[in-house]
């Protein structure tokens, strides 16, 4: 069974759907509120056994993920308990699992920190990056740095209360705390190498784009119940065929940015099939918002309705773990090595 | 599909690779592997070849001569034969007529057709659209009057795709006028050379003649060719579209279609390079689509193996296949530049590697028009997803 989520999975979907219910609507963003995660496991969800975690593969984040999209709780799940859970307990990382919460620093255009002092595990690093989603409740950020041209990437961990940090406070988009952060000759510590790293970003990719699909469902439940209920003229806007077909067009776009993401679950975050998702979600995130604002009208503009914290969020969620372009070009060099010889069936 | 199959789906796939390398000549492969290019003899030739292994109609029930494969089995062998460009075949028959014979025919109706289907000995046309019935099937005015053993029909079919080629055609005629529109439809299996059909072909924009128009006057056919009972044809129909629709998204022809895209990519020159680069991206996003789409496909055979009904998925499948289609053919004809101007290929490498694109650019304009008009089935999905407004 492909579409059928297993006896665990199911566990898994309901535990967070419950969760996500108690909790619907609320940022879960802050230090507590990660113990709150905690809590249900969530933290742990990807951990392997004897570090106490649940193992969970690709399905498991799709789905605890889709689960809290759908309730629009947002934490900083993709971070801490997926990329910062995977490299803490990847080969030739070097820090006790879970304990520590780990920020990517994903820094724009694909720039590297630099080296600034120091040899092997223990350097000094500076670095600039724009925004730090889950900065909030974070201890650590992870950067990935290059001694020159003919080493290879590696990853570094630099607690955030350490010298030679300074972060400034952003509001994001959708009403997170965030920040920018500046490393300035920063004691850093190795966690891992470029493999670790890139596993961990492509696992953390999926979670968000799941979430954006538990977002992206939400959204179009909405919709439809607008379009089922709303009079407008003395008829129901449903009955607009004008409405219906727009309607369909933006479900289409949700069902197949989901299926995409189904199959990255089902590869366990393969890169190509990460990046596909990335691609079909993104383009769906769009139709999806206009749609559901345009057909809740004024309503729709404002901070009533679900459906307006729900667009702030695929906004940010579009620009989580680089922009999508990036992933387009991914996929094409993927193809590349693959020969062409690659099939999308 | 090669992800996410299980070992005996592997060696069922491996099965018709090996009965492909053997009985598929190499020089019938991709000469006339599109619906746009239905080639009669050799879809003749290719599916005799099938009927003698058994595998013509696959999805029939194994009494009627059916393969008893899985749902995800017949999936695979459609993929396999696309992949491997083989001759499209000509369905009419094997998806349309025949299982709605074997599920409502009389068993001498089954005796005397089914085996001709199975055979590729009977070509069959599909007699539904007119003039003022298109998209709006039940507004046919086409009559047939029963006159002691037979139906008289008079009336007129139109857009019959092949009428010309085919001996038998399956048609929709109303037999009570009194009736509401659905309430008064019988479906009727005739004889193209019997007296009274006239065929006229009408050229289409790809240049080709697929469609006919098809005129009726005083025909008469014995009564035994009626199906099943009279008055019931708009649920035959029903049962038949649903079948039409299945694999009707045809993905794995669309995905071949863009394996050409791409090995043309690397033949543009250097003075195309941004141009060049800018195809790639969007073929890449059509190759990502696919994908999703494919997805979606696997898990309407797996709900449909569970006994699950999706209303809305063929219609899904049917309005994705098709505009995957169409944005495949317009970035075939962008690639092309100048050489796509002309119908018939030019003389350089990268014509001659696209040297279809133009006429099938041009016929594939009508896939969100047949099988039902795509805003047909937009109606249909949004009535599954907002009930009956």
């Amino acid at each position: 069974m492909l579409f059928e989520p297993s006896e665990s999975q199911r566990l898994v979907r309901d535990t967070v759907s419950r969760f996500a219910r108690d909790h619907a609507g609320h940022d879960l963003a802050t230090a507590q509120a990660w113990a709150q995660l905690a809590d249900v496991g969530l933290a742990a969800l990807t951990l392997p056994e004897e570090a106490g975690g649940l193992a969970g593969e690709g399905v498991d984040i799709v789905l605890a993920m889709e689960a809290l999209g759908y309730e629009l709780v947002f934490a900083p799940v993709p971070e801490f308990a997926i990329f910062g859970a995977t490299l803490a307990t990847s080969e030739g990382g070097e820090i006790a699992g879970g304990r520590l919460r780990l920020l990517p620093a994903v820094l724009g255009g694909g720039a590297l920190a630099t080296y600034s002092g120091g040899t092997g595990a223990e350097v000094r690093l500076s670095a600039q990056l724009s925004v730090g989603y889950g900065f909030a409740a974070a201890t650590h950020m992870v950067v990935r740095a290059t001694h020159g041209p003919d080493d290879e990437d590696k990853a570094f961990s630099v607690a955030l209360d350490g010298p030679g940090v300074t972060a400034t406070p952003v509001h994001l988009l959708d009403g997170s705390e965030g920040a920018r952060v500046d490393l300035r000759d920063a004691p850093a510590q190795l966690v891992g190498g470029a493999p670790a790293w890139d596993r961990s970003i492509d696992l953390a990719t999926l979670a968000v784009c799941a979430e954006s699909v538990g977002i992206m469902r939400r959204l179009l439940d909405a919709t439809g119940e607008h379009l089922r209920t709303r009079r407008q003229f003395g008829v129901l806007l449903g009955s607009f065929q004008a409405l219906q077909h727009r309607f369909v067009d933006a479900h289409l776009a949700m069902e197949l940015a989901a299926m995409s993401v189904w199959d990255a679950g089902l590869s366990n975050a393969a890169a190509m099939q990460v990046c596909a998702a990335r691609v079909q979600v993104a383009e769906a995130a769009k139709l999806v918002t206009r749609e559901a604002i345009q057909m809740h009208g004024a309503m729709g503009m404002t901070e009533e309705l679900a459906i307006g914290r729900g667009v702030r969020r695929l906004e940010v969620n579009d620009r989580r773990y680089g922009h999508v372009a990036g992933h387009l070009d991914r996929y094409l060099s993927s193809m590349d090595q693959d020969d062409g010889k690659m099939t999308a069936l | 599909m090669d992800r996410y199959l299980e070992p005996q789906d592997l060696a069922f796939r491996d099965e018709v690779r090996a009965f492909l390398a053997a009985e598929l000549p190499s020089e019938w492969c991709g000469r006339a592997d599109t619906d746009s290019r239905i080639d009669m003899p050799l879809v003749v030739a290719w599916h005799k070849r099938l009927a003698a292994r058994g595998w013509s109609v696959p999805a029939w029930p194994v009494e009627y001569g059916g393969t008893g494969w899985s749902p995800l089995h017949q999936h695979l062998f459609a993929v396999e034969l696309a992949r491997a460009r083989a001759p499209k075949l000509w369905n009419v028959g094997t998806r349309l007529a025949g299982p709605v014979i074997c599920a409502f025919g009389s068993d001498a109706m089954k005796r005397e057709l089914l085996p001709s289907i199975i055979n590729a000995d009977d070509i069959w046309c599909q007699g539904f659209s007119e003039p003022g019935a298109g998209s709006d099937l039940a507004s046919l005015r086409t009559v047939a009057v029963r006159q002691g053993g037979d139906y008289v029909i008079d009336g007129q079919k139109i857009w019959t795709t092949n009428a010309h080629l085919a001996n038998r055609m399956f048609c929709l005629a109303r037999t009570d006028m009194e009736a509401k529109p659905q309430a008064g439809i019988s479906m009727i299996m005739l004889d193209m050379d019997t007296p009274g059909i006239t065929i006229r072909p009408i050229r289409s924009i790809d240049g080709a003649h697929h469609l006919n128009e098809v005129f009726f006057d005083g025909v008469c056919v014995p009564a035994a060719r009626l199906v099943g009972v009279e008055n019931q044809g708009w649920s035959y129909a029903k049962f038949l579209l649903r079948h039409e629709r299945t694999g009707i998204a045809d993905l794995a022809a669309t995905d071949r279609m863009l394996d050409d895209i791409f090995a043309a990519l690397s033949l543009l020159d250097r003075t195309r390079a941004a141009e060049a680069n800018e195809i790639r991206r969007q073929a890449a996003r059509l190759r990502i689509r696919i994908a999703a789409a494919s997805m979606l496909e696997r898990r309407q055979i797996e709900r449909d193996m569970q006994g699950e009904e999706d209303a809305a998925a063929p219609s899904m499948l049917k309005i994705i296949g098709s505009e995957l289609r169409q944005a495949m053919t317009r970035l075939g004809m962008d690639l092309l530049g100048e050489d796509g101007g002309s119908e018939t290929a030019a003389r350089t490498a990268l014509g001659g590697l696209l040297r279809h694109m133009p006429r099938d650019h041009l016929f594939y304009h009508a896939a969100s028009i047949y099988g039902g008009a795509n805003e047909v089935q937009r109606g249909m999905i949004a009535r599954a997803a907002l009930g009956q407004i």
